[in-house]
């Protein structure tokens, strides 16, 4: 397990991360999101044991990071978002290199290599020089690098970033596998689809804090629950909006595409009064739903969609 | 006794770049031209007086050996300045930090690779400066001598440039840190042995004393590299 304890970090007068508290379980794969200068790096290099807190408590796997940096090195591969390559090194040079950083023993080294470079579809390049590997295979080979020494957790800070499509498919191919086979996996990313397809769990952070946590599929359920309802009318509107205005759970509305957006603040029961008191008012309903919440929208929500949401309020009162 | 990877790593890089068999022959061919030039002029003032002046022969041997020195001053920073800021804006020096390699095993890796280089240079202008055997009229302990005063200076100078690239992160800075500190160092020695007399110190005393200090200091230069590259906690302050 990984966690992270009220961590703060400044640069000078920027604060990094301020009061960052975050918890990964064994064998999670932890999705770790943020706009840029949130601290997803500052935060993934100090679990990494690259840089130290100012203060909190860091414990990697019961183990207090930079307390007994040999072992917990061990047990931590790390992709950074940029290779890291020596243009003179042949990829079986550059693997038996970083075999030999981690005191591997020799016998060991070999069947090791084979088997990394197969499985990120390297084997066949192996003696080909690291310059000649596209951004893609080089991100491929940092992944196996990044397993070597068979660690128990993976780290990717944004691995996918800048790749093609298929590569970026491949990529999430091997990911998964290594799920499967048990790793705790953090993986911070900008591509939420990713996230929401490959992650079982997920940490939103903002300006050096975590703003939300927990299993993907309960943080998708509050945002639909957060979500505006969408009710189709046909005919006149007046009548609806009358009766919206009228309930005070409502608390704006806009219309979209001849639609009435709501952003309503009552219970699952209040809402099936609501709809009962439109369809007495004799409004005509084709149809009554919540919109469906994805995790770009909740992104959006909790760091960086203030002023969206200005506007809406705007529309809403306007259209009032 | 196994190889530091980053010493096994570094020679495999460094010998597939033109840079080393340039360096050789351009070093050597220096030497060379110096010696051949002492020659000719030794042998020219001998036709035309019928007298061989063997102190010029010597004078060959110490020209060679004072360039050799001058050289291996100038070369060593410059294979040492992009060690560690090489590894930084190759970004890989994060990767070699999050593996079991201690931050003294990067450093130590790092020096024994360049000064492998510089004795590399060393070896190879052996017979360049051989030629003075011919005639004789040095020993084997001035031979010796010598050897080791290039040893101490190879292993300042490494450490020079090694801490000067620890420092900073561009290879240009790191060169300038290492010429400057390299060159006042130097000058601060030919000052000493100027006034030694004055200060009332004898050449073997001085000497000693020199080898001593450079090589304390080339340690000094090697831990603050070490600190240089090990992440650390910063200290509390005391609201803290």
């Amino acid at each position: 397990m990984i966690s992270l304890e009220n961590v703060k970090k400044t640069y000078g007068h920027i604060n990094a991360l301020d009061g960052l508290t975050m918890h990964i379980e064994d064998g999670a794969m932890y999705g770790f999101v943020g706009p840029n200068g949130a601290g997803k790096t500052t935060a993934i290099q100090i679990m990494c044991g690259l840089d130290f807190p100012d203060q909190g408590v860091v414990m990697v796997d019961d183990m207090e990071a930079g307390s007994n940096v040999r072992r917990l090195k061990r047990r931590i591969g790390y992709v950074p978002d940029y290779t890291g390559s020596y243009p003179n090194l042949r990829i079986i040079e550059y693997m038996d290199f970083f075999a030999e950083c981690y005191d591997m023993n020799e016998p060991k080294i070999k069947r090791r290599i084979q088997k990394l470079l197969n499985m990120v579809g390297l084997a066949d390049r192996q003696n080909q020089y690291m310059d000649s590997l596209s951004r893609g295979g080089q991100q491929k080979l940092s992944l196996a690098r990044a397993l070597i020494h068979d660690p128990k957790i993976l780290i990717l800070d944004e691995p996918t970033a800048g790749l093609d499509p298929n590569t970026r498919f491949e990529f999430r191919q091997i990911i998964a596998n290594l799920a499967d086979s048990g790793k705790t996996i953090v993986i911070s990313s900008h591509i939420l689809n990713e996230i929401s397809e490959l992650c079982t769990d997920i940490g939103i952070i903002d300006q050096g804090k975590i703003v939300m946590e927990g299993k993907i599929e309960d943080v998708l359920d509050q945002v639909n629950a957060s979500n505006p309802i969408i009710i189709s009318v046909s005919g006149n509107l007046s009548s609806a909006l009358a009766t919206l205005r009228a309930d005070k759970m409502v608390k704006s509305v806009s219309i979209r595409n001849k639609d009435l957006l709501i952003t309503y603040g009552g219970s699952d029961r209040d809402e099936a009064q609501l709809l009962k008191r439109l369809v007495e008012a004799g409004v005509n309903i084709k149809g009554f739903h919540r919109e469906k919440g994805n995790l770009e929208s909740l992104f959006l929500q909790l760091t960086g969609a203030r002023e969206e949401r200005r506007v809406t309020y705007y529309e809403a009162e306007s259209d009032f | 006794m196994k190889l530091s990877p980053i010493f096994k790593k570094d020679e495999i890089t460094s010998v597939r770049r033109y840079f080393l068999p340039f360096l050789i022959t351009l070093v050597n061919g220096c030497l060379a031209f110096l010696v051949l030039v002492n020659l000719f002029y030794v042998s020219k003032n001998a036709r035309a007086t019928g007298e061989i002046s063997y102190i010029n022969f010597l004078r060959i041997y110490y020209i060679a050996a004072a360039a050799e020195l001058l050289l291996i001053l100038l070369i060593a920073p410059a294979l040492t300045s992009s060690s560690i800021s090489g590894e930084r804006e190759r970004k890989t020096l994060g990767l070699l930090l999050t593996t079991q390699l201690d931050p003294w095993d990067i450093v130590i890796g790092k020096f024994l690779g360049a000064l492998s280089t510089l004795f590399l240079l060393v070896i190879t202008s052996i017979p360049i400066l051989s030629t003075v055997y011919i005639y004789g009229g040095i020993t084997l302990t001035e031979v010796l001598q010598y050897i080791s005063a290039l040893t101490v200076t190879a292993v300042f100078c490494t450490s020079v440039g090694i801490m000067g690239s620890s420092l900073v992160n561009s290879t240009a800075a790191s060169n300038a840190i290492s010429y400057v500190i390299i060159f006042v160092s130097y000058a601060l020695i030919i000052v000493s042995y100027i006034f030694k007399d004055a200060m009332g110190i004898s050449e073997a005393r001085l000497i000693s004393e020199v080898v001593a200090t450079m090589l304390l200091l080339s340690a000094f230069m090697l831990y603050i590299s070490k600190r240089q590259i090990t992440p650390r906690r910063r200290k509390k302050s005391k609201e803290g």
